[in-house]
């Protein structure tokens, strides 16, 4: 049984830099802010609240970034299947306004950079699948790949996301995981982005990929430099092993990884709230257990030796342990 | 009509698509973009091939007497999107306001044209469109002019409101 940490990732409060921006935004994406503001990602893109937008744009004043608004994101009662397009809806379930209308809630997509030319590059391509009068629209395949450029994405990462991310037909972290040879780097693990710990913000060709880990291992040691802290909680939740289902889908533990075994103390399960049809209905069952195992098709889920329960596994499920064990399926 | 052909087999689809309108429950047919983007993405001098022949194609379609304009249209919106593959959204968007002149009922012609707006930095335009895109592709199927111009996109974007 699970007696210990209510949450494995909860939000990181900075000693040092930074502390406006965690102040009206919370940390989800502080190491993109700080990257951004240390000039070493080019853009990175943002939600908040509208009624803290103003103050938004005065810190990003005070560390040197320019921010562009974009449509603002509000909650929809919409069910995804009555919504024209919602079977492509992935990560942003949210119904959209203009900006320059003023609503009174909501969050405003915002691109933020140094750079104002990059700025507004990124936002051309930078539109998400929102709902707008029960229509969900895509935009242009290629602007993923274009986006990514102006996000600083590594163009390997974004060629194999051009042939993956294809919600319908793979799952792109297990696409990932068999295209990785090797030792798998903390370096690339993104399951944590929007999740206060994090280096990179991108899904990664592979989890020893070259270039990430460059991106990823420059970012630490800009942040180390203004907010060591940071840095040392980061490390340590990043290398924590992680049972994943899909895409913003997978649990992390508090424990060890042996093969195709997880022994575990503790265990947080992080879903995707746009993508509810797709939450996995036994996670209670892990949290009464301390150990499970990946056996061919099954899933076992045990405390010490006793069997909770034989979950009959998906082909794309898989464990993965960062820098330590190869990681099974 | 072997021109046609050629295209179609290098590109691997063919180029008639499943229309939408503003009553259509399934989301647009992203074909062209979707495929365009598989095979093309940094295949410049492929892509450009490609543009010569399908713009080749088009002079021949346009001239004919009695023109296809459902099929031209779908070669322009081609055509649009092999543009923005290559980053020219200027040529895009006028791929894009050909098809729509060739072809009204097509919404897909619409959405094709408001994110090259939006990737060419007409951000009002995008927001014009895409807030009341129901409205404007309503306007513009009842609308008297022959061709659309982008003065008429203003029109129809400031009538839509």
């Amino acid at each position: 049984m699970n007696i210990l940490p209510k949450s494995l990732i909860g939000p990181y409060k900075p000693k040092n830099f930074g502390k406006e921006y965690c102040e009206i935004k919370g940390s989800s994406q502080y190491p993109m802010f700080i990257a951004a503001a240390l000039g070493i990602k080019p853009v990175f893109d943002d939600w908040i609240d509208v009624k803290k937008y103003h103050a938004y744009i005065e810190m990003c004043k005070k560390y040197g970034l320019f921010a562009e608004p974009d449509a603002v994101f509000s909650k929809t009662e919409a069910k995804k299947d009555k919504v024209i397009g919602g079977e492509n809806i992935a990560t942003t379930c949210h119904a959209a306004k203009r900006f320059s209308e003023n609503p009174e809630d909501g969050e405003v997509h915002v691109f933020v950079s140094k750079s104002r030319e990059s700025l507004l590059e990124a936002k051309k391509f930078g539109w998400y699948p929102v709902i707008i009068n029960r229509r969900s629209l895509n935009k242009p395949y290629v602007d993923n790949a274009f986006f990514g450029k102006s996000l600083g994405y590594p163009e390997c990462c974004i060629d194999f996301f051009r042939k993956y991310n294809n919600w319908h037909i793979y799952s792109n972290p297990y696409e990932t995981f068999k295209n990785t040879l090797g030792s798998k780097s903390h370096y690339c693990n993104n399951f944590l982005m929007d999740k206060n710990y994090f280096y990179i913000h991108h899904l990664p060709c592979s989890y020893s990929c070259k270039k990430t880990i460059e991106l990823a291992k420059k970012i630490e040691v800009a942040i180390k430099e203004v907010e060591p802290d940071f840095v040392e909680k980061a490390n340590e939740l990043l290398k924590k092993p992680l049972l994943i289902f899909r895409e913003q889908n997978f649990i992390l533990f508090d424990g060890i990884a042996s093969g195709n075994r997880i022994s575990y103390t503790y265990s947080q399960y992080i879903n995707n709230p746009s993508r509810q049809e797709e939450t996995i209905g036994f996670y209670d069952l892990i949290e009464q257990g301390n150990n499970l195992s990946l056996e061919g098709d099954k899933l076992i889920i045990r405390n010490n030796n006793s069997i909770i329960k034989i979950i009959e596994k998906k082909p794309f499920w898989f464990i993965l342990d960062f820098d330590q064990n190869e990681p099974v399926n | 009509m072997s021109l046609l052909i050629e295209i179609e087999n290098e590109i691997g689809f063919p180029i008639k698509r499943i229309e939408s309108t503003d009553k259509t429950l399934s989301p647009y047919d992203e074909t062209f973009s979707f495929k365009l983007f598989q095979k093309y993405y940094r295949k410049e001098n492929e892509l450009q091939a490609l543009i010569e022949k399908t713009t080749r194609l088009l002079f021949v379609l346009e001239k004919e007497p009695n023109k296809d304009t459902r099929l031209i249209a779908y070669c322009f919106s081609l055509l649009g999107n092999m543009h923005y593959i290559l980053k020219d959204f200027n040529k895009s968007i006028g791929c894009f306001m050909k098809s729509l002149s060739y072809n009204r009922e097509d919404l897909t012609n619409w959405i094709e044209l408001m994110f090259a707006l939006r990737a060419h930095g007409n951000f009002m335009e995008f927001e014009g469109i895409i807030f009341n895109l129901e409205k404007i592709y309503s306007l513009w199927l009842q609308d008297p002019a022959k061709e659309l111009k982008k003065e008429k996109i203003y029109e129809l974007i400031s009538n839509a409101r």
